[in-house]
């Protein structure tokens, strides 16, 4: 869930992305070799989904603004960069440096080569650097 | 403030971390659907005894090269009281966590024969000697081609992909049961800044269409298939936790604070491939050319990372619908014109890249030295522990 939120930045899409991505799991249990990878890219997936949906873009830029963690000035700056990388960067970076996931991990979530989370890294890593001003 | 770009990754972590825990998630539990309630499930989707026990994956990445189809539509379904509660991640990962450590395999440029071998048996696999792999390592993080990054990448992932079939279908053949399954993950063909020209010359295609792995429990009744994927299940728990990626650029793989020195080589090396994609006046010339040369066809582009899209959607929407022989045809037509319009501009980064690798490798040379042979002791250890030897 938390992955949800910080990929979409609203509790209630955040819950509504997992629960869609576990109905799917659920469906598939019998089935899919890997449930976990499963799992990994319907969240994913479906917090792209949640974005690319306008009402709800418009309802998670309002939503951001409640859900805003308590962080100080500078890492919340930060943090908003963070959410406001495109939203492959943006999985990138969290599931990198937050969940700790490995590069075919990301790349299987994402329907790309791994080679592709490199370069993907490598932009947001940048982006983020010359925004904060390092 | 901070400068390095270790202490800048350090504080992306801890951002990120501050922010999650200020996010409240009530625990849950994972209950797993009852047999009764699977069984019914399997039938209402026609996979009765005899139907395929073991799917691809979501999205068909299993079974696509590139991973370029989608996951389908996650569209609510309503359970009726079925599913009682719902499962945090790591629950899910717990409940199911040793399918999933049976990972996937890449076909890379070093394996383009072996696609039709079977994926579950280690007989007569090629295994890259130990000494491959201080190639391997510069290959994966300073790669100058797409073909050099798959050739690294193929050495580890043949090593891995080696010692999990050796480890799991050792168990399972001492219950009698036939070799474990072994997806296929995305064929390499290098990635969008530096795409494997060989391997796509070699194949003739743009993007390769993997087939699923054979199923070993095609013709079993449910029950022997349930009782396979409970065997599969215990004998992947003793598969040690292991990708390409770590075999390659840890220190020691189940420590992540290792991998700094790697972190650090690969950002900056890609840095300069992302400057050199985008900012070098010879490639930006050459990417000119090139839209000059696809305008004419059914791939205009403006330079090649916007080809490589162009190409994959017009692929897509074919293998979306299964429409294999009508995405093949378009992937071949892409990769000629691939080849014939981008292939020169590729080429010029590769040159480019070449000439910057002398003056990186040299800076880096301490670094790169100890990951080459921390690569190599991980290898030897893994061989020590399970009795196997994999290498040359």
């Amino acid at each position: 869930v938390r992955l949800a939120w910080l990929l979409t930045g609203s509790r209630a899409a955040a819950e509504d992305v997992v629960q869609d991505a576990m109905t799917a799991v659920y469906c598939a249990f019998a089935r899919v070799e890997s449930p976990r990878a499963y799992l990994r890219r319907a969240v994913v997936n479906a917090a792209r989904s949640r974005n690319r949906d306008e009402r709800r873009q418009r309802e998670r830029l309002t939503l951001l603004e409640r859900e805003r963690p308590a962080l100080d000035a500078a890492d919340r700056e930060l943090f908003d960069l963070i959410r406001g990388l495109p939203y492959r960067q943006r999985v990138v970076i969290v599931a990198r440096y937050w969940g700790g996931w490995s590069e075919a991990d990301i790349a299987q979530a994402l329907g790309c080569r791994p080679g592709t989370v490199k370069s993907l890294a490598s932009r947001a890593l940048n982006r983020l650097r010359k925004e904060v001003g390092q | 403030m901070t400068g390095s770009p270790e202490e800048f990754e350090d504080r992306l972590r801890r951002v990120l971390d501050q922010a999650a825990r200020q996010f409240p998630v009530a625990p849950v539990v994972w209950q797993e659907p009852s047999r009764a309630t699977r069984d019914e499930r399997l039938l209402a989707q026609g996979e009765g005894a005899d139907g395929p026990g073991l799917d691809p994956a979501p999205g068909g990445w299993s079974s696509r090269g590139s991973g370029r189809r989608r996951a389908p539509g996650l569209g609510r379904i309503s359970f009726g009281g079925m599913v009682t509660a719902f499962a945090v991640v790591g629950a899910i990962a717990i409940a199911v966590g040793a399918l999933a450590t049976l990972g996937h395999r890449h076909v890379g440029r070093s394996s383009v024969s072996q696609t039709s071998a079977n994926p579950g048996s280690d007989a007569g696999r090629a295994i890259a000697p130990d000494s491959n792999m201080y190639q391997a390592v510069i290959d994966v993080l300073v790669p100058t081609s797409g073909a050099a990054l798959d050739s690294g990448t193929s050495t580890a992932d043949d090593f891995t992909a080696a010692l999990r079939a050796k480890i799991v279908d050792r168990c399972l053949a001492a219950d009698g049961l036939p070799a474990s399954p072994n997806s296929s993950f995305p064929t390499l063909v290098g990635f969008d800044l530096l795409p494997d020209l060989t391997a796509i010359r070699v194949r003739g295609q743009f993007d390769v269409l993997v087939h699923a792995p054979p199923d070993p429990t095609a013709g079993m009744s449910f029950s022997e298939r349930a009782a396979y994927r409970r065997a599969l299940t215990r004998c992947a728990a003793h598969v040690p936790t292991l990708t390409p990626e770590k075999l390659l650029v840890a220190r020691d793989f189940d420590r992540a604070a290792d991998r700094r020195d790697a972190n650090r080589i690969e950002g900056q090396w890609m840095n300069i491939v992302s400057a050199v994609v985008d900012h070098s006046p010879r490639v930006r010339r050459a990417n000119r050319a090139a839209a000059a040369c696809s305008r004419g066809t059914e791939f205009p582009a403006q330079n090649y990372v916007d080809a490589e899209n162009v190409i994959a959607s017009a692929m897509q929407p074919y293998y979306m619908s299964h429409q294999d022989a009508q995405g093949q045809a378009v992937n071949r037509r892409g990769a000629a014109v691939f080849l014939r319009c981008f292939g020169p501009a590729i080429e010029t980064v590769q040159r480019a890249l070449a000439a910057r690798r002398v003056g990186f490798l040299a800076r880096n040379a301490r670094a790169l030295h100890a990951l080459q042979q921390a690569a190599a002791t991980q290898v030897a250890k893994l061989e020590a522990d399970y009795g196997l030897r994999l290498g040359g």
